[in-house]
């Protein structure tokens, strides 16, 4: 009976009814009154509106300029299906493998008594602290004949390159993206179900067909999401590993030809199909209730003991460290070695350039993501869901589109911005905030909002009972946030090309400077700062994380 | 006795094109008053508790507390300047503040000094004196439901609002804390409103009910008013098992299946009758040879009375009496009506003849 | 922790405010920079840009943003009349020229122009600074370097290299030399021959080192790229430190064509000083540097690029000057700007 009556109360407050306007005028006046009494939330999501769709309106102009006839026939060409064929295998493809690698992974720090978890945990994420064309690079110089694997252990590895050289590459730093989600949803799944199903009859491999990989569902999804997108905007990997995709096409059409018009028509097919990647995971998503409906914490499943399989466990965690973390820093490290000595200067200014930028844009993506993942969450209508929605295509534009529209439209409305520190902390968070709203929007989900309310009618406005009542609770979610938008903001190429300040420097730049003329021991000093310092860095916040 | 509360044609509808969530609604709750709101889920009591605190908005009425409109046509006054607490069902205790700082989120604006001490007072009046530096998981759900109730009672508000507030205790648990919160609100004076679908808690806790049912009040008065003179089927069947009878009425009396009963009004023609368990006792056969027989058909005894099931044409009876009446199944029996039988307003007759117990239950589906 | 949370969470706040703010302010600064907006990377070229520096003392406060030519002529594009950029400074002439043609570019004085004599644009939008040649290099343990062709249009006829020939179609260098085999040979022969260059199945690279790599590496056998790929990757930089990072005794070698053969292109770096530039003095004046004897040196000697002027001494492993250029066809290089129908004809090969 409880339980019918509370479902009453939140179909009540969170059902569509809400989105429906009153009858009458007055009720819509309201409504504008109350978005702008809350223009804490509203201005936020409606900065990243406009600064996402800049850089669509931006490739629609450019792709305007050119002639229909001259369009149609870039467009529409065998080339295009066999880019759209390859860029569509190659993200099922790294879809695949990540999940082979991020599921048991997730499974084995979330539910077994495998020891140092929390170890294999941190190890799970740090790939992310990997630059994409860094692993590249890599894999292209420990395989073939003459590769280390092949000069260091007489390995006879064929060299990776083309499908299966990106698909390892970008399956190699992408699969955290997953890890973190599938881990955070099997520690909140409820044993109960898992009993109840064991009880009726149902066989260990069985529940985890019927119970538990049905709930894994909406982690899959988020997780998968940012992999796919990921996939859908990466150059770096797909350049150094050959590989016809549209993002390399595109990279080869801004870099190599002078012609920004095909570009355009590209990222607009990209951004195409990026609309439909989010499309199918809303379809996926409808329907699935994403809160718990008890009360309070559920309890803690007990550990699955793996026994003799402790072994197995181990070496599957080594394998994926060595593959993903351990290959990097020692090729890195092999290069180091060659270099007769380290740029300490060039190095610490690298490095604080990569800071000063990509520290604050964590924070800034993280202060618009948070409304925008309330409004999605806690005004759920179909505006705010779409609102959400928009920072995944700031996700999936190209990078160097994102780029170039932000220079032609800041020199047009705000000339000062121009080349500024802000205008690129801006972008960066513009541009990562898909990143941020995730981990914030899940962290939401699991904060009644019975708490805010309670601290409404003990005499808070709805900010400060936010702050007071909510915020407290979403402090994993935003480390989390920050952690992931702070990596990758430690990496971008493209952006931080165009748009940093003169002068500037950072890290990935250099470290792609001396790597794009193949002076890699001139490139290891910048390449291992920015993976060991991006490591540390998210080492720290995930040790809070776990006070 | 004047009225603290004032609700007045309250409405709220959640899309254009339904039927009204909360219809018109009406009533005032007096200084002092603990008034209960029951009604079985979807009536839309919980939604009207949201209307009081300003969490939802109203489409139309007005609701004035102490005089200060609060809600209007123009005026929509936000939940933290209502001066209202409000206790939910699963207490929303901040996780992550002590039992002390829970108590004394909504004392701000006042000295260290006043806060403690205001949440000291909070705290004795519910019995957690010594509780104030655990943290709100420490604690078992008795005490968690006491703290929310020493959080909104701290502030000193001017109207109490309980959402369902003893609904996830266990039944023993439930009874003292009902009959010891309401011991403190009492004590304090403190005007409260109560929103359940519990018809027990509804009557042991409430100086007033109000039945709902789709949005509306179907009748408003003391727990014995509402209990014994049951002004609608609903009423009489969502407030506990009664008996219902089929008749014909001839002014002060009517013909039902039972026999001849007094009426609790006059009335003319079908009616139907509502007669609580508790108001008919059975004596055996012979003793009224002149009134319908029934037979035992089981026998429940439950200590402090015994309740039987009776049958007669085919319909089901059932009488609550003293422990003392030893009639066993298949025994002949007269039913003899204590107190007058309750004639149920109706906007429609019953198409068919409707005789025999019903239950909150039957009324509830 | 939650009151560390509470008072943490408004200091964080502030401090981006406050870092948002203070960078926004540094936009202010007085503009007496000269910026240069350079095609050419980072590593070869900071040096030069410290050398540079140096001379002029604190005269002048030299700015750099490095990217590829193609970026920066996209953001030169979308920039417009706004541009901060005083020089553009590119790695093909491709770029210069459409730089030219888009009219970015403001011409140059006579006395600048006059120093390198060979290869400067009719115009004198731009200034050439360095030279370097189109080679098929190839991997002596898989090839016998006295068996390769004497032209690079009987490339296709070698049927044994099937998948085993790199290629850079995405690079600047690779569309310049489509462009001349376009001008010289015909558009009906340079279709046939990339169909041809097709039916081998060619490894295409995104850029030359790791081509040139992968050669070395045993992955393919012949490559068509750069001469100075092969020397840097035998013979390093001679003047940076690194000199470790070189391997004299890769399995790297330079195969010539025919003197006069187009396979042997002789293509320019350059520079050019914008329309937009308020500084267009202190630009010309890094123009001038470009092209004194210590700059000319540097690329000779760190970038095994071939100077401009007479007097600037080369390494030893470089062929001398005079017998590169007798190698290399005779071709207006500002013909390289015509680069729309090579692209037209790489896509329609289904290249690009």
């Amino acid at each position: 009976m409880p339980d019918v009556e509370l479902q009453e109360h939140v179909d009540a407050s969170r059902g569509p009814q809400p989105a429906e306007p009153p009858p009458g005028s007055a009720g819509r006046s309201w409504r504008l009154r109350e978005k702008l009494r809350e223009w804490y939330l509203w201005g936020p999501a409606l900065f990243v509106a406009v600064g996402v769709l800049i850089p669509m309106v931006y490739l629609v102009l450019r792709a305007a300029e050119a002639e229909p006839a001259y369009l149609a026939a870039l467009v529409v060409r065998s080339r295009t299906l066999e880019l759209l064929w390859n860029t569509v295998a190659l993200t099922a493809g790294v879809l695949a493998v990540a999940t082979a690698i991020a599921f048991p992974l997730a499974w084995l720090t979330a539910r077994t008594d495998l020891r140092g978890k929390r170890l294999v945990t941190l190890l799970g994420v740090l790939p992310l602290a990997v630059p994409g064309y860094v692993m590249a690079y890599v894999l292209l110089a420990t395989t073939g004949a003459n590769g280390t694997l092949a000069q260091v252990a007489g390995l006879g590895v064929p060299r990776l390159n083309g499908f299966t050289g990106a698909l390892l590459a970008l399956s190699l730093y992408t699969f955290p993206y997953l890890f973190l989600n599938l881990r955070t949803a099997l520690l909140d799944l409820d044993p109960a179900l898992e009993e109840s199903a064991r009880a009726l009859g149902y066989s260990r491999l069985q529940v985890l067909r019927h119970v538990v990989l049905p709930q894994l569902r909406p982690g899959f999804l988020a997780g998968g999401l940012l992999v796919g997108l990921h996939v859908l905007g990466d150059f770096g990997v797909v350049s150094l590993m050959r590989f016809d995709t549209f993002s390399y096409a595109l990279y080869v059409q801004y870099t190599a030809s002078y012609d920004r018009i095909y570009a355009a028509c590209l990222a607009l097919m990209l951004l195409a199909l990026t609309a439909a990647v989010l499309f199918l995971e809303a379809r996926l998503l409808r329907g699935l209730s994403l809160h718990r409906t008890g009360s309070g914490a559920s309890r803690l499943t007990p550990p699955v003991r793996l026994g003799a399989w402790r072994s197995v466990g181990y070496l599957f965690a080594g394998t994926v460290t060595l593959a993903a973390v351990g290959l990097p820093l020692l090729t890195v490290g092999y290069w180091m070695q060659e270099a007769a000595s380290i740029p300490w200067a060039a190095l610490g200014e690298a490095l604080r350039g990569s800071v000063s930028a990509s520290a604050p844009a964590a924070l800034l993506a993280c202060g618009l993501a948070l409304p925008l993942a309330y409004l999605s969450v806690r005004r759920s209508s179909p505006t705010t869901h779409a609102l959400e929605r928009i920072a995944y295509f700031g996700y999936a534009t190209p990078p160097l589109a994102f780029a170039l529209a932000l220079v032609f439209f800041t020199l047009r409305t705000v000339p000062p911005l121009y080349q500024t520190l802000t205008l690129l902390i801006i972008a960066y968070a513009l541009h990562f905030l898909a990143e941020a709203i995730g981990p914030i929007r899940t962290a939401l989900y699991q904060a009644p909002p019975r708490l805010e309310e309670a601290a409404r009618s003990l005499g808070r406005s709805p900010l400060q009972a936010f702050v007071a009542a909510t915020l407290p609770l979403l402090r994993k979610g935003l480390l989390v946030s920050i952690a992931l938008v702070f990596l990758s903001a430690m990496k971008e190429l493209p952006i931080t090309f165009l748009l940093s300040p003169l002068g500037f420097d950072a890290l990935a730049l250099k470290v792609w400077s001396y790597a794009n003329e193949a002076l890699f021991a001139g490139a290891a000093p910048f390449a291992l700062a920015l993976m060991v310092f991006s490591a540390a860095f998210v080492g720290l916040l995930l040790l809070r994380e776990d006070r | 006795m004047d009225a603290l509360l004032t609700v007045t044609g309250l409405t709220k509808r959640f899309s254009s094109a339904g039927p009204p969530v909360i219809d018109r609604l009406t009533f005032a709750v007096q200084r002092g008053e603990i008034f209960a709101l029951l009604g079985p889920s979807g009536c839309g009591k919980t939604t009207s508790l949201r209307l009081m605190a300003g969490f939802e908005r109203a489409d139309d009425g007005h609701i004035v507390l102490d005089g200060r409109v609060l809600s209007g046509p123009h005026t929509h006054v936000p939940p933290e300047r209502r001066g209202m607490g409000l206790v939910f069902q699963d207490y929303a205790l901040f996780p992550h503040l002590s039992v002390l700082d829970n108590v004394t989120f909504g004392l701000r604006g006042h000295t260290k000094n006043e806060q403690r001490e205001k949440a000291a007072r909070a705290l004795r009046l519910v019995g957690l004196q010594g509780f104030e530096a655990r943290t709100p998981h420490e604690l078992s759900g008795g005490q968690q439901q006491r703290v929310a109730i020493a959080r909104s009672l701290a502030p000193s508000p001017r109207l109490l609002l309980l959402d369902e507030p003893f609904s996830n205790l266990d039944a023993l648990l439930r009874q003292n804390t009902r009959s010891e919160i309401r011991g403190v609100l009492k004590q304090e004076g403190i005007t409260s409103v109560l929103v359940t679908h519990d018809q027990e808690e509804a009557l042991s806790f409430a100086d007033r009910v109000a039945v709902m049912r789709h949005g509306q009040i179907e009748q408003v008065g003391t727990p014995e008013e509402v209990y014994y003179q049951p002004r609608t089927l609903f009423v009489a069947q969502f407030l506990g098992r009664t008996n219902l009878l089929f008749s014909q009425a001839q002014g002060t009396e009517a013909d039902t299946p039972l026999g001849r009963v007094h009426l609790s009004r006059d009335a003319r023609g079908p009616v139907l009758l509502s007669l609580r368990p508790e108001h008919v006792t059975l004596d055996a056969a012979e003793a009224y040879p002149d009134r319908p027989h029934a037979s035992v058909i089981a026998r429940e005894f439950k200590g402090h009375d015994i309740t039987f099931r009776v049958e007669m044409d085919g319909s089901e009876y059932l009488v609550h009496t003293h422990n003392r009446m030893d009639f066993q199944p298949g025994d002949r029996v007269a039913l003899c009506p204590l107190e007058p039988a309750v004639v149920l307003e109706s906007q429609q007759p019953p198409a068919a003849p409707l005789s025999g117990v019903t239950s909150a239950e039957a009324a509830a589906s | 922790m939650p009151q560390a949370m509470r008072s943490l969470f408004p200091f964080l706040c502030t401090a981006v405010l406050l870092v948002l703010t203070l960078s926004a302010c540094q936009s202010d600064e007085p503009a007496n920079d000269l910026v240069i907006y350079s095609g050419r990377s980072e590593v070869l070229v900071d040096s030069l840009v410290e050398m540079y520096r140096q001379q002029t003392g604190d005269a002048v406060d030299v700015e750099v943003r490095y990217g590829s030519d193609a970026q920066l002529l996209a953001a030169l594009a979308e920039e417009g009349d706004q541009s901060p950029a005083d020089v553009f400074w590119a790695n093909t002439v491709g770029a210069l020229g459409q730089a030219t043609a888009a009219g970015l570019l403001s011409p140059l004085p006579e006395d600048l122009l006059d120093r390198p004599s060979r290869f400067t644009p009719e115009g004198g939008q731009w200034l050439p600074v360095t030279t370097r040649f189109r080679v098929l290099a190839y991997n002596p343990e898989a090839v016998d370097g006295d068996a390769l062709p004497a032209s690079v249009t009987d490339l296709p006829a070698l049927e044994q290299f099937t998948g085993r020939i790199g290629w850079t179609p995405t690079y600047s260098s690779f569309q310049d030399f489509i462009t001349a085999l376009r001008l010289t040979e015909g558009e009906e022969a340079t279709r046939t021959w990339l169909d041809g260059m097709l039916a081998l199945n060619p490894n295409g690279y995104a850029s030359n080192t790791p081509m040139v790599q992968a050669l070395a590496a045993g992955e393919i056998d012949l490559a068509l790229t750069n001469h100075y790929y092969v020397l840097r990757l035998k013979h390093g930089d001679a003047n940076v430190d690194a000199a470790s990072d070189v391997a004299p005794e890769a399995a790297v070698e330079t195969h010539y064509f025919a003197p006069g053969d187009v396979g042997n292109l002789a293509l320019v770096t350059g520079a050019g000083v914008l329309q937009t530039s308020e500084r267009s003095e202190a630009a010309q004046d890094f123009l001038q540097f470009l092209l004194s004897e210590e700059a000319q040196a540097f690329a000779a000697n760190t970038l095994n690029e071939y100077p401009l002027i007479e007097r600037a001494e080369t390494p030893a492993y470089l062929m001398p000057i005079d017998e590169a250029q007798q190698l290399s066809p005779d071709f207006n290089l500002e013909r390289l700007s015509e680069l729309d129908a090579t692209l037209q004809l790489l896509r329609d090969a289904d290249i690009l």
